[in-house]
């Protein structure tokens, strides 16, 4: 866990204490604590049912509360006053949740007025929020005729149409086209430049990495990491990552060659069918050795690949020594 | 002082919320389709195949098609918008809003009560001319009116009890709805009047919500009934409330299981 400042109540946006949810015998998120501060955009990643939908659930009130847990949105309970509470929050799902029979205004103005908002804000607003995310000229188009892009869009402006200052997104663009991918990005960097804070689930670590001030990852419903992104890649202190492709799958001893395993910071190996990933802080030693490995075991090496680590393989270490630890 | 302005904006909050919600409902489900079939045709249908071949004297076909329109049509638009909400995710959406389930189930409610209420009325009045049925005093026709909205507001709150199970798929709602509502039309003395049946179906008569209404109707237009009016009225009443309070308790227990996969 990241240890680097005290946050002050003043600073934060989101305080989350013990978060814990049981599915009868299962317990989808276990205890999980951490804060956010108010402008950050936090990422939180995790595998296919790790828990954060479910930790997205207890944040904005859709699941109760377990005695025990707290839940603060800029310092207001949402158990104790969830009208309040839920008005600073804004919720863009994976999945989009407008009214099909509606049309794109429609569905805006129905938001608006969830929120207490007049006609004439919400007309406002709504045009405003319309340009900004390229659905002008789809006022009065039916929802069930957009394309899920622009569906993705429209669910944008209806968490934005009470202007929250704290916005949570449930992998907004899984299963988009790029174009619509970068839009989304950018508005979200916008929001940020306007002071917004951002809870953004996703599956995808470049756009964590690209996005994101820091990173939750969640794993079979706990916290593993809570940490800024520059703390998450000193982790790997300075690692190289080599990618080898061979032309066949790696004969058995390369783990022994490498000299990889259970230590700390000793080299990591991972294997998919033909291909290898060596994540080492002593490259040229690694290299070497697979080198002299592959030349005894006359295995043909088609390409050789030296990188900087990213996010992606701190995720993915950490998730296979969980795997490893549980085994 | 500022709780008083803290209460009365919450207050107002909740009342446009109310309002949006009926609205909402309205405007998306009154022509679904499952809404159209099971409120308007099945009735249409059913009391073709009851009047058809038999010599009904027009009083009693009167109550029989005011019953069954009322009935069929309050308790086919309220089973329907939870399920479908929770598989198209709009429900989500306004639950993690600054609303609440009482809001929500309140709009749910409300527009099933008015939009049953208007088209039966609409459709009973027209009933009313051609066939000639006629209110002995104006004060039987204020309660007839009553007992409309009475029982729109207890089939609407019927038809929500019957959506409590949280799935989201409508077919088996639709289902449990069917399997509800016919046995209670056959018990309540739409078909045959209640003092007609035979005295085991007529105490069964009394655990049907429909009873009281077909009694007062029946009392409204100077046709034989069982109880008293006003307690006929009353037994509505407490059906309304019953009714309310079972909804909160299970729906508020059974909506967190919708979002529970």
């Amino acid at each position: 866990m990241d240890k680097e400042k005290p946050l002050n109540s003043a600073d934060m946006a989101i305080r989350a204490e013990n978060l814990t949810k049981h599915y009868g015998r299962f317990t989808a998120v276990k205890g999980i604590t951490f804060s956010i501060k108010k402008q950050e955009i936090v990422g939180m990643l995790g595998q296919n049912g790790a828990g954060k939908t479910t930790t997205i659930r207890l944040l904005t009130g859709l699941f109760p509360l377990l005695q025990g847990s707290t839940v603060e949105i800029l310092g207001i309970d949402i158990e104790k006053e969830p009208v309040r509470c839920k008005s600073l929050l804004g919720i863009v799902p994976e999945m989009n949740n407008a009214f099909l029979d509606f049309t794109v205004f429609q569905n805006l103005s129905f938001s608006g007025r969830l929120y207490g908002m007049s006609k004439a804000a919400i007309e406002r607003r709504g045009r405003s929020l319309l340009a900004q995310f390229g659905l002008a000229d789809r006022v009065n188009s039916l929802t069930k005729a957009l394309s899920k892009g622009l569906k993705q869009r429209l669910n944008f402006c209806m968490a934005l149409m009470h202007d929250p200052p704290v916005l949570i997104l449930d992998e907004p663009c899984g299963g988009l086209d790029p174009i619509s991918v970068k839009l989304l990005r950018e508005q979200i960097l916008q929001l940020r430049s306007l002071g917004k804070t951002i809870v953004l689930t996703t599956h995808d670590m470049q756009e964590a990495q690209r996005i994101c001030d820091r990173v939750m990852i969640i794993h079979k419903g706990s916290l593993l990491i809570d940490e800024s992104l520059e703390t998450v890649r000193a982790r790997l202190g300075g690692a190289k990552k080599i990618t080898c492709k061979l032309d066949r799958d790696p004969p058995a001893g390369l783990e022994s060659a490498l000299g990889a395993g259970p230590r700390y910071d000793g080299p990591e190996l991972m294997v998919n069918g033909s291909s290898c990933q060596v994540i080492t802080r002593e490259p040229l030693a690694s290299m070497s050795n697979l080198h002299d490995f592959f030349h005894k075991t006359s295995t043909v090496v088609n390409d050789v690949r030296m990188e900087e680590t990213s996010l992606e393989d701190v995720y993915c270490q950490l998730i296979e020594k969980e795997g490893s630890k549980n085994d | 002082m500022i709780d008083e302005t803290y209460k009365r904006e919450e207050t107002l909050l909740a009342l446009k919320q109310l309002w949006a919600l009926i609205i909402k409902n309205i405007r998306l489900y009154f022509r679904k389709g499952p809404v159209l079939i099971f409120g308007f045709l099945f009735p249409l249908f059913i009391t073709f195949s009851w009047m058809i071949g038999r010599e009904i004297s027009l009083a009693r076909l009167f109550i029989g098609i005011t019953s069954m329109a009322i009935f069929f049509t309050s308790t086919a638009i309220s089973p329907v918008i939870l399920p479908w909400e929770t598989r198209e995710k709009g429900l989500e959406r306004q639950l993690v809003s600054p609303t609440n389930v009482t809001r929500i189930l309140g709009g749910i409610i409300l527009a099933s009560t008015l939009v049953s209420f208007i088209t039966t009325s609409t459709l009973v009045l027209a009933l009313s001319i051609g066939m000639g049925i006629t209110f002995s005093s104006p004060t039987l026709f204020m309660v007839f009116v009553g007992s409309l909205a009475l029982i729109s507001l207890v089939g609407s709150l019927i038809g929500v009890l019957i959506s409590a199970p949280p799935t989201d798929q409508l077919p088996d709602i639709m289902t449990l709805a069917t399997l509800l509502k016919f046995p209670l039309v056959f018990i309540s003395g739409v078909f045959i009047p209640i003092h007609q049946l035979l005295p085991e179906a007529q105490i069964a008569a009394w655990f049907s919500p429909l009873t009281p209404f077909v009694d007062a109707i029946a009392a409204c237009v100077g046709e034989a009934h069982v109880i008293p009016l006003p307690l006929n009225v009353l037994v509505l009443v407490a059906w309304t409330l019953a009714l309310y309070v079972v909804n909160m308790i299970l729906h508020r227990r059974t909506m967190e299981k919708r979002f529970s996969h």
